[in-house]
């Protein structure tokens, strides 16, 4: 049971496989040490836009991307959404969302009890953030 | 009592003594699988984050995950299963005790939690029940083999390469399964930046070799005085970590951790999760 199977009897298949997971993992490590080089990331850059409106039994849901366009994560998003007729606000909404990563968007909806004229009808107003 | 019965009747006694000790080998074996189910389970039943998964999962990637559940019980069972199975036929039944044991034990400690409920509907119990009844019938596979390793030291089995590759990928999935739905996997990636990250995969990769160095030594066969360090580093280790990295992948993308999220984020929280995966990985090929 002690034998020792010298280098290069070694089957092919596991330098191949040894060999390609090396490489993906280098290119991993180059990936995230070029990101870390790359310096100090920029502040979270919070955007909101209609994705649809709906009709349900409560009223009007209009379904919200929140994006974030920043190298950083924002915690704890206030997101507060106003119903608009021409300058009058008509109604406001209200939703928190727990995590905006970098560079990706949450969805989310508001509830409205009057039909939005349209998608512009609605103007977002991003309150602010903790970081996570 | 047995020579009572002897001389009763002297034409039944092995045949019912072959079935009562068989009878209680059936139990013994149930009692072992319900108990792994619940010492591996009993964590992630208890975890909050599975019990929401349990309705909002992605149907078709829950079958993806139960589908998959099946083959690598069979594989398992085929390479720890306890009995020294040699058909493929009492590998599939025991694939598919454990799932039954499984399910029984998450549907049993759900109801317990009242978790499950009359208010809710099927696809919500479903959905509950089955992906809990993924890592508790694991658990009770790996449980059979664990609990009944006396007999079966002597003669280890050979360990083929890809018999080891698969024993990694169940430790990975084992331990990743535990912590993957918890949402502490993504914040943690939140938290850190790349140099965190960065230092996490040296970390893990290190642990990962120490153990493939622990198990040379122990087994004594891997590691020989003329076998260069960066040979185990090459074959073992370092697709150890890719297919823990992979696990983690396949896991944060089943729970919905991957969705809307950018590339940066994605290998992140893989390498957040890589980090215990990794430990379990290199751990199974000590353990199992």
């Amino acid at each position: 049971m002690s034998q020792t199977t010298s280098e290069d009897q070694r089957p092919m298949l596991e330098w191949i496989v040894g060999g390609i997971a090396a490489g993906i993992v280098a290119v991993l490590i180059v990936y995230l040490g070029y990101k870390a080089l790359e310096g100090e990331p920029s502040p979270p850059d919070l955007a909101a836009t209609v994705e649809r409106i709906e009709q349900v039994s409560g009223g009007w849901l209009v379904m919200t991307t929140l994006n974030n366009s920043g190298g950083e994560t924002a915690a704890a998003v206030l997101l507060k959404a106003e119903l608009r007729d021409g300058t009058e606000i008509v109604e406001e909404r209200e939703i928190t969302f727990d995590y905006v990563p970098a560079n990706s968007a949450r969805k989310g909806a508001f509830l409205f009890s009057a039909q939005p004229a349209s998608g512009e009808a609605i103007a977002f107003v991003v309150q602010g953030y903790s970081e996570p | 009592m047995g020579s009572m019965q002897r001389s009763h009747d002297d034409a039944k006694p092995s045949k019912s003594g072959d079935d009562a000790s068989s009878h209680r080998r059936v139990l013994k074996d149930f009692g072992r699988a319900a108990g792994g189910a619940l010492v591996f389970s009993l964590p992630i039943l208890m975890t909050m984050e599975m019990w929401a998964l349990g309705f909002y999962i992605d149907r078709a990637r829950l079958l993806l995950l139960v589908v998959l559940a099946l083959p690598l019980l069979v594989i398992l069972s085929r390479h720890i299963g306890f009995e020294q199975t040699q058909r493929w036929r009492d590998d599939i039944l025991d694939a598919l005790v454990a799932l039954g044991v499984g399910l029984a034990v998450s549907t049993a400690i759900l109801l317990l939690f009242e978790v499950l409920g009359p208010a809710m509907s099927l696809d919500e119990i479903i959905g509950k029940i089955a992906l809990q009844a993924i890592p508790a019938s694991i658990g009770a596979l790996l449980a059979k083999s664990q609990f009944a390793m006396q007999d079966d030291d002597a003669d280890a089995k050979e360990d083929t390469y890809a018999g080891e590759m698969f024993l990694m990928a169940v430790g990975a999935l084992f331990l990743g399964f535990n912590v993957a739905p918890t949402e502490e996997m993504v914040l943690i990636s939140y938290q850190m930046t790349e140099w965190h990250t960065l230092a996490m995969v040296l970390l893990s990769l290190l642990v990962m070799h120490g153990f493939v160095f622990a198990v040379g030594f122990a087994g004594g066969t891997e590691i020989g005085p003329d076998t260069p360090w960066w040979s185990e580093l090459l074959r073992l280790t370092i697709p150890g970590y890719l297919i823990a990295l992979l696990i983690s992948v396949y896991l944060l993308w089943t729970f919905g951790r991957m969705d809307g999220a950018s590339l940066q984020q994605m290998i992140t929280a893989a390498v957040v999760l890589g980090f215990p995966a990794s430990v379990g990985a290199a751990a199974a090929r000590l353990i199992l």
